[in-house]
Formats: C-alpha cells, sequence, structure tokens
C-alpha cells in the first residue's frame, strides 16, 4: 500500500506552457513602464525637482480636475442611463433585445476619430436633414442657450458612447445571471414599486456588473485623447501630450503618475464592489467582461 | 479476488477530515454494485477514484488482477457517465458516441456499424445527426451513455446519472440502465443519494456515511435488516426504541414503559443497551377497544402499543399515521389505504407488531 | 335530449353578443397597444440619447461623405479622391494590415496568457492580474506612446541597451522605426494583449471540467483534448475576440498621433488631417475616410455578432 500524491502528467506539459507565456506576457507589460519611470526619474535636475515641477504646475491641477470630474460625469451618465434601461428591457421588452445589442455594438463601428468628426459636424453645422431626424432637438442643443458644441457637456456624452458596449454588456449579463424576474415579482407582491425594487433589489445583486461598467467607463474617460483634443478641451491627457512634446523627462513622469492613478481608481472599485451591499464575505472575481 | 478490488482506500483532501477512510470493496464481474448515501459521505470520491480523477492517499485499486492505482484516468478501461452528461456540444450525437472509438482508431466503417447499434441499444436510433442542445436531458443521458459504453469499458461508472432528470424521467431511465447493464452483464458502480433508485435496481448496495461503508449487502437485506443506526435511518423510514435486553433467551427488550417481545439476539448479552428498529409497514392498527381491522391476525405473542394519532396522511396506496404513544414517542404506522378507513386524528388506536419485525441493534 | 341544438343556440348567441359589443374584441387589442407603447415610452431616455450622440453622427458623416465641401451639393467625387488618391489607398492598406497582424499576435499569446491566468490557483492573483489587465489595456494613447519612446525610442532604455551589449543600433543597423509598421505593431500589442485576456477569461469560464473529464475518460490524452473539444469550443469566441482586437487597433487614433504628430500614414491620422489639419480642410474627403473605416469596421463586428451567436448556442447560454 504506497502513499501517494496527486499526479497529473499529461497536464503538466500544457500548463507549463501556459505558465511560461502569461510571465512573458507580464514582462513584455512591465517592461515599458519601467523605462518610462527609470527615464522619468533619471532627469539631469534629479527626482524631487521633476515631480516638483509636476505639481507646481498649474496646469496639471487644472487638467487633472477636468478629467476627474469629467470622468466621474460620464460614469455616473451612464450607468444612470444604462442600467435601468437595460432593467427594462430585460423584464417588459425582452423584443428590443436585438436593438440594444446593435445600438450598444454601434461604438465599435465608430470610433472615437469619426465620432468625434461627426460629433462637431452635427452640433457646429446647420443641417436640415438632421433638425427633421432628431425631432428639432438639434438645432435646440446647437445654438443658444445650450451651444453644446465643443463643450465639456457633449464630452460627456461623447464618453458615454464610446463606453456603452463596456457598460451594457456587463450589466445584461448580470441581469441575466441572476433571476431578475422572479426577484422583481416577488419584490411586487410584496408592494414595492419600479423604481424601489431597481434600487433595493435589483442594483445590489448586479452589482459586480454595475462596479465593472463604472470601471471602464472611468478609465476609458480618464485616458482619452482623441475627442477631447479635437473639442479643444484641455483635459489631462492632452496636458501630457503637450508637455511630452517639450519635455520628454517631465512627459514619462506623467506616464507613471497616469498609470498610478488608474492603479488606484481600480483597487477603489474592487473595494467597492466587496463592500457592496450584501456582498460582505462573499468572494468574487470581478466580472470584467468586454463581451459575452 | 474480485474483478474489482478496492483495498484499505483513504482519501485525505489537504488538512480536512478524510473523505473516505479505510475502505475495502470487492465488486464482482457483472454486478450492479451501487454506493447510497448522503452528500459528503464520499461516495463520489470514492468513485472518482476508481476513474482514475483522484489518486488515493493510501491503497490499491486493482482490476482484473491488474494493479491500476496509479494508471492514468485515460489508459483505464472505464467507461463514465456523469451528472451533468457533459455531452461535448460541438459535436452531433453520432460524433459524441464515436470519441472514443476515433482516440482508438477505430476503422470509420466499424464506427458507423457501432454507433448505429449504440444509438439502437438506448433507444434513440433516429437521433444521432442532433446536438445535444437539441435533445431533451433524458436523451442526452442515453447519448452519453452509448458514449461511454462504445469504448467497451470493463466496468460502467455513473455518477448520479438521474439528479438532473424529472421524475418521470428517472424511473423509466433507471431501469433502461438496469436492463442494458444486464444484457450485456457489465460490471457497474451506480452512486446515489436516492434510495429508492439503489432499492430498485442494485445487485449489492454499499451505504456509506462520513468516508466508510456502513452496510454492504442485497437490497431486501439492507432494508429488512439494516446493521448500523444509519443504515436503518437512511433508507426507508423507521420507528426507533432505545432501551435495554432485559432477556436474549427470551427475546425480552425494555424501553421506557413498553415492554417488546424481540427476536433472539445471540450477539447481544442480558443488560446490554440496545436499539429496536421497526419498518412503518409492520404496524397494523385497531381501535383502541379491540374493534375494527386489522391486517395481522391478532395474537398473544404479537407486540402492542396505544396512542393517540397526532396526523394522518393520504399517500394513495397507503396512509401513513404519526400515533402519539407518550410525550417522547411518536410512532410511523403505514396501512393500506383500504384498511386505513375509518381512523382519523386523535382518535386512541391501538398499533401491533410481530416480534420478527423488529431488527435489534447493539447501541 | 337534444344537445346538440342547445349548444348551436348557445354558440350563435354568443356570437351576436360579440357583434352588438363590437368594442370588446377591439378593446382588447387597445389594451395591448397601450401597454405596448408604453413600455416603448420606458426605452425613450436612452433611445433618445442614441439618437442625438451616435446615430446622427453617423448619418451626417455619411451625408457629407456625398456632399460637395465648396457647393453643397449631391456628389461621388470624394469617394474618387480617396480611390485615386494613392496615399489613401496606401492608409487603408497599412492600416488593416497592422490591425489583422496585432489582432492575429494579440489572439494567439494573448489566449495562452489567459488561460495562464484562468489555470492559476490563487484567487487573489487572478483578481490581481485582471485589474493590471484591465489598466494595461486602457494605457493605450498618450501615456503608451511616451513609454514606448522611453523603451523603444532612438534613446529608449531598451535601444540603448541592445546597443551597448550586442552592439547593434536597431535603428540604424536594422532600419527600425518606432514609426514604422513594425514599431506600431510593438506598441500595439501592448494593449491587445491584456484587452484578449479579459475578454477570453469570461468565454474560458464557460469550458466545462466534466468535458475534460468526460474526454479523458474516453482516453484523450491533453493535446487530443485541446485539439478535439476545447479548441472547436473556444473557436468562435476566439475568432469574435480577434474581431475586437481588430476593430481596436483599426480605430487607435491617439497612440499613434502621440507617438509620431501624423507622421504615420493610417486611416485615422488622415481623417484627422481632412478635418483639423493645418495643411488643407477637406471635410468631404474626411468624411469619405470615415465612411470607409465605418464599412471596415461593420463588417469585422458582423462577424463577431454571429460567432457569439455559435459560441453561446453550444455553451447553452
Amino acid at each position: 500500500m504506497a502513499v501517494t500524491t496527486e499526479t497529473r502528467p499529461a497536464r503538466r506539459l500544457s500548463f507549463g506552457l501556459n505558465r511560461l507565456v502569461l510571465l512573458l506576457v507580464i514582462i513584455y507589460l512591465l517592461l515599458p513602464l519601467g523605462a518610462t519611470l527609470a527615464f522619468g526619474l533619471s532627469s539631469p535636475a534629479g527626482i524631487l525637482y521633476t515631480f516638483q515641477q509636476i505639481f507646481s504646475d498649474p496646469d496639471f491641477w487644472q487638467t487633472i480636475q477636468l478629467s476627474l470630474v469629467l470622468s466621474l460625469a460620464s460614469t455616473l451618465l451612464g450607468v444612470i442611463l444604462v442600467a435601468p434601461t437595460a432593467y427594462w428591457v430585460h423584464l417588459r421588452l425582452p423584443k428590443a433585445r436585438p436593438l440594444m445589442d446593435f445600438l450598444t455594438l454601434i461604438p465599435f463601428a465608430m470610433p472615437a476619430v469619426i465620432l468625434s468628426l461627426g460629433l462637431v459636424e452635427v452640433y457646429g453645422t446647420p443641417n436640415n436633414l438632421l433638425n427633421v431626424l432628431s425631432f428639432g432637438l438639434v438645432p435646440v442643443l446647437s445654438n443658444d442657450p445650450f451651444n453644446i458644441v465643443d463643450t465639456p457637456q457633449l464630452l460627456v456624452c461623447a464618453y458615454v458612447i464610446i463606453s456603452l458596449p463596456f457598460v451594457y454588456r456587463p450589466i445584461e449579463n448580470s441581469l441575466r445571471a441572476i433571476n431578475t424576474s422572479t426577484l422583481t415579482e416577488a419584490a411586487y407582491s410584496l408592494g414595492s414599486g419600479w423604481w424601489r425594487t431597481f434600487l433595493t433589489v435589483i442594483v445590489p445583486n448586479i452589482w459586480p456588473g454595475v462596479i465593472s461598467a463604472a470601471l471602464l467607463t472611468f478609465s476609458t474617460a480618464m485616458g482619452e485623447f482623441t475627442i477631447a483634443s479635437l473639442f479643444g478641451l484641455y483635459t489631462f491627457p492632452i496636458y501630457l501630450d503637450v508637455t511630452g512634446q517639450n519635455d520628454a523627462h517631465k512627459a514619462a513622469s506623467l506616464s507613471v503618475l497616469s498609470f498610478i492613478l488608474t492603479l488606484l481608481c481600480v483597487l477603489a472599485i474592487i473595494f467597492l464592489v466587496r463592500r457592496g451591499p450584501g456582498r460582505a464575505g462573499k468572494e468574487g472575481d470581478i466580472e470584467i467582461a468586454a463581451s459575452k | 479476488m474480485a474483478f474489482l478490488q478496492l483495498a484499505g482506500i483513504t482519501k485525505q483532501f489537504g488538512r480536512a477530515a478524510p473523505a473516505v477512510k479505510n475502505i475495502d470493496l470487492a465488486v464482482e464481474k457483472g454486478e450492479f454494485l451501487t454506493l447510497l448515501g448522503p452528500s459528503g459521505c464520499g461516495k463520489t470520491t470514492l468513485l472518482r477514484m476508481v476513474a482514475g480523477f483522484e489518486t488515493p492517499t493510501i491503497g490499491s485499486i486493482s482490476l482484473d488482477g491488474e494493479d491500476i492505482t496509479h494508471r492514468q484516468a485515460s489508459k483505464r478501461p472505464m467507461g463514465m457517465v456523469f451528472q451533468s452528461y457533459a455531452l461535448f456540444p460541438h459535436l452531433t450525437a453520432e460524433q459524441n458516441i464515436a470519441f472514443g472509438m476515433r482516440i482508438k482508431r477505430v476503422s470509420a466503417e466499424a464506427i458507423k456499424k457501432r454507433c448505429a447499434e449504440l444509438l439502437e441499444l438506448v433507444g434513440l436510433g433516429e437521433m444521432g445527426r442532433r446536438y445535444p442542445h437539441q435533445l431533451s436531458g433524458g436523451q442526452q443521458q442515453r447519448i452519453a451513455l452509448a458514449r461511454a459504453l462504445a469504448v467497451e469499458p470493463k466496468v460502467l461508472l455513473l455518477d448520479e446519472p438521474l439528479s438532473a432528470l424529472d421524475a418521470k424521467v428517472r424511473v423509466t431511465l433507471r431501469n433502461e440502465i438496469r436492463r442494458i447493464q444486464q444484457q450485456l452483464k457489465m460490471t457497474a458502480i451506480y452512486v446515489t443519494h436516492d434510495q429508492e433508485e439503489a432499492l430498485a435496481i442494485s445487485d449489492r448496495i454499499a451505504v456509506m456515511s462520513k468516508g466508510k461503508i456502513e452496510q454492504l449487502d442485497q437490497p431486501e437485506e439492507v432494508y429488512s435488516n439494516p446493521r448500523t443506526t444509519f443504515a436503518a435511518t437512511f433508507v426507508g423510514t423507521s420507528n426507533q426504541f432505545n432501551g435495554v435486553l432485559t432477556s436474549v433467551t427470551d427475546g425480552l427488550f425494555q424501553s421506557g414503559k413498553h415492554t417488546l417481545r424481540v427476536p433472539a439476539s445471540p450477539h447481544l448479552k442480558d443488560g446490554d443497551s440496545a436499539l429496536v428498529i421497526v419498518r412503518p409497514e409492520e404496524l397494523s392498527i385497531a381501535s383502541a377497544n379491540g374493534n375494527g381491522a386489522t391486517n395481522h391476525n391478532g395474537n398473544g405473542t404479537h407486540n402492542s402499543i396505544t396512542g393517540t394519532i397526532d396526523l394522518r396522511t393520504f399517500l394513495g396506496p397507503f396512509t401513513r399515521f404519526h400515533v402519539r404513544v407518550d410525550d417522547a414517542t411518536l410512532l410511523t404506522a403505514d396501512v393500506p389505504s383500504q384498511q386505513a378507513r375509518g381512523y382519523d386524528a386523535g382518535q386512541e388506536v391501538k398499533l401491533s407488531f410481530a416480534p420478527e419485525a423488529c431488527q435489534v441493534l447493539g447501541a | 335530449m337534444d344537445i346538440s341544438g342547445t349548444v348551436d343556440t348557445e354558440v350563435t348567441n354568443t356570437a351576436i353578443e360579440d357583434e352588438e359589443a363590437g368594442a370588446k374584441p377591439r378593446r382588447l387589442f387597445r389594451i395591448n397597444w397601450g401597454y405596448m407603447l408604453s413600455s416603448w415610452l420606458g426605452l425613450v431616455p436612452f433611445l433618445l440619447f442614441c439618437l442625438l450622440f451616435e446615430l446622427l453622427p453617423a448619418v451626417v458623416v455619411i451625408q457629407g461623405s456625398l456632399t460637395d465641401n465648396n457647393t453643397g451639393d449631391f456628389t461621388l467625387d470624394n469617394y474618387q479622391h480617396l480611390l485615386s488618391q494613392s496615399n489613401n489607398l496606401n492608409a487603408f492598406q497599412i492600416s488593416v494590415s497592422i490591425s489583422l497582424v496585432t489582432a492575429l499576435i494579440g489572439t494567439v499569446v494573448g489566449f495562452m496568457a489567459a488561460y495562464g491566468v484562468y489555470s492559476l490557483r490563487s484567487g487573489w492573483l487572478r483578481n490581481f492580474l485582471v485589474g493590471f489587465s484591465s489598466i494595461t489595456a486602457n494605457f493605450a494613447g498618450v501615456p503608451l506612446a511616451f513609454a514606448f519612446i522611453a523603451t523603444l525610442g532612438a534613446t529608449g532604455f531598451i535601444t540603448v541597451a541592445i546597443q551597448n551589449w550586442f552592439h547593434v543600433n536597431i535603428y540604424e543597423d536594422l532600419h527600425f522605426s518606432l514609426y514604422g509598421f513594425w514599431g506600431l505593431v510593438i506598441v500595439y500589442v501592448y494593449f491587445q494583449l491584456p484587452l484578449m485576456v479579459l475578454i477570453m477569461l469570461p468565454a474560458l469560464n464557460a469550458l466545462r471540467p466534466e468535458w475534460r473529464e468526460a474526454a479523458t475518460n474516453l482516453g484523450a490524452s491533453g493535446f487530443i483534448y485541446w485539439r478535439r473539444i476545447a479548441l472547436p469550443i473556444l473557436l468562435p469566441s476566439l475568432i469574435a475576440a480577434a474581431m475586437l482586437l481588430f476593430a481596436n487597433a483599426f480605430g487607435a487614433y491617439a497612440t499613434a498621433y502621440a507617438l509620431a504628430q501624423g507622421n504615420i500614414n493610417i486611416v485615422p491620422i488622415l481623417i484627422g488631417y481632412a478635418t483639423a489639419g493645418n495643411v488643407q480642410v477637406d471635410t468631404g474627403l474626411g468624411n469619405a475616410l470615415a465612411v470607409g473605416m465605418i464599412v471596415v469596421l461593420l463588417a469585422a463586428v458582423s462577424l463577431y455578432v454571429t460567432l457569439v451567436r455559435r459560441a453561446s448556442v453550444w455553451t447553452g447560454k
């Protein structure tokens, strides 16, 4: 009677290859970050000087603030717009699901370049066809008192659009994973109305999906360059570009700074998932699903 | 040496209590053996060790004389049927069945022929071209069975194959499985927590609890002569009397204020604590003042206890009475429904049962 | 008793009743319409938002591509310019090549890395790598460009290291350029890899362990399992992911812009030129280029959608 240990010889080979590739990929991803950090810190004037320069630059604070505000606004608008709609469609209008799928996939066919071009043309130039198609809303928005062309407000809306696939998909997946219709019926039978059910019953149960959507929107908006640049708005990535063209060392330090910023946001969001309603003690992986 | 021999099998996962403790099991060729027990009793772990998906921490497994304890799962001549069917979704039913044969490089014609035979065997002759998602649960499980049989295994392993199916399908399919097993004279090990299933189709049942085999016997024996408390209570319902054996030779047992006549128990001695078990269907009911029909001829040597009916439940072919005998004791009596008429809740009744119906277990 | 007679009369009576109460069947119909309408009403905020900020821009771009810059009349000249100027066609070719190559590398290497993450035993490490992947996938754009200039630029970390260790100057000796084709590939792959990991992890979770066990039980080695079961089942998801990667690379503007200020000939840069460039503003051509991009991307996205549907049928979701 021999004492044995678990052996899985056949699987070891494929495991080894994948672990190796994973390791190589991680190294590949860390190298430029390391190089950037080294480059930034190797400024002739010294580490502290570079950072002191950065932190004393009023533009830095102004652009960071603007980017944070825009990102927060986009995240909130995106989630508030999409989550109730996804719930509504799931519950009451399943026929509209293909339409939702279509609308949330368009951003893949209309990346930032094209979207910014389109938005500038829609709200910057008078156009009869558009006036008709938009039920008269476009001229309302293009002119006073709204005048939204090239404004931060329009930028926020653009950010929501480009994040749309990454907001709708995780939330829809979450709705499918939990027994949405049964939970709703139970809540209704106890006297809860639509909004109360949504806020107190559904949202706590799709929390990981909501957080995943928020995470992706926030990080997309923080790093978005194209639309901001074509709108002429001075956000942090623009600041990064302008500074970088002039001072390579500062640019490198700023890149690492922005990486750390996004890292903090990701950690904060992981924290929020763990501490979300009803999740105390529940171990769960982050449901980051860009697609089905 | 039995066909499949498990010797001293123990399985420990990490630092937790052992899932399987020192089990010896000898399975005869062509036998249908069921591992029966609640969740966590180790039955699935044991099956997976036979299949090769887990390795025993201590112990050995041998098949037909050969030691296979350390052989890879893919090299063992076993066929396995899973609870979740595990059919490959991208292959048709026929391709699923052919999978094992293709690995063995059987010729295309032979594969086609055998697939047709197996589809006929499981009663799905026309479904070869369908994909798993186009088949019902019961049909999928039949294909899974055919797939396992296709590689001509020496032992067929079934891991709770019917748990995911509807009640009616379960009954038909379990009879199918038994029929096929007998037809092919295949050795089979079947895992389930459903005691009705186990009783219905097994040659022998191994009742398991907490990693050990409590009793290994034919179904009738397991049912009528349970050897341990667990076996008695897990399989079927039972009335239990705790007490002391006052006389082994005369067969007298004292439980509280009741004196019961029980069969002679040579394995115990006078004064031993014991547990006496009586199956509900062995109890007959009569009204307390002596009138009314009984289903056993009253005679002096029968045990008799009076009580009040607490609950009467009509279960179709028979009616179940919960009878309160005293504060601590509630007895269950199953009476054929025709004879149960006229007895209602609140009524005082007399329950009688023969001494031979009592099973005496040392406490 | 003549039952049939009474039944017949009863039927006729109710028929008459229905006709008289003619409103009754119609009212039921109206209720359905009312419910339908109010259901669609709930969708209005979202639909309106999409209309204003997603659909109308698409419409205006298509319209603009068919409009003459000066006269405002309908014209196909813009497309003519697009197809006749070799610069434009070259840009499309380069864009498509870069996107295909990086999608391919991202798919193959990224899938292996994804499987590596998937098979990790420790949960916190897996979560950490997922978080790390989402950060690096979003690192694209300006910071990435600078990071790579610092790494592989003319005086970059690795460039200098290679010079010191192997005495090879990759710029002069190997004619490498960070702004050339392969330079861009190396940079783009940086965000394609983590994106692939993020996309494939949920798909890998759909691989049920029982399939592996069933295959092993039927005699399959690890290799056969991958070749006959796992890869075929994953193939639709893999190709779908590749399509997403393709679309992602094809539309990338910021990274290329920050790398070379527009000295790279890819379609997004060209569009940027045509609409906001200093040299010549040709909105018609810009719109036509945009429509060209939309067409290519639509093809990729349609393929993606079909394959995702196939995959979900098999995995039973």
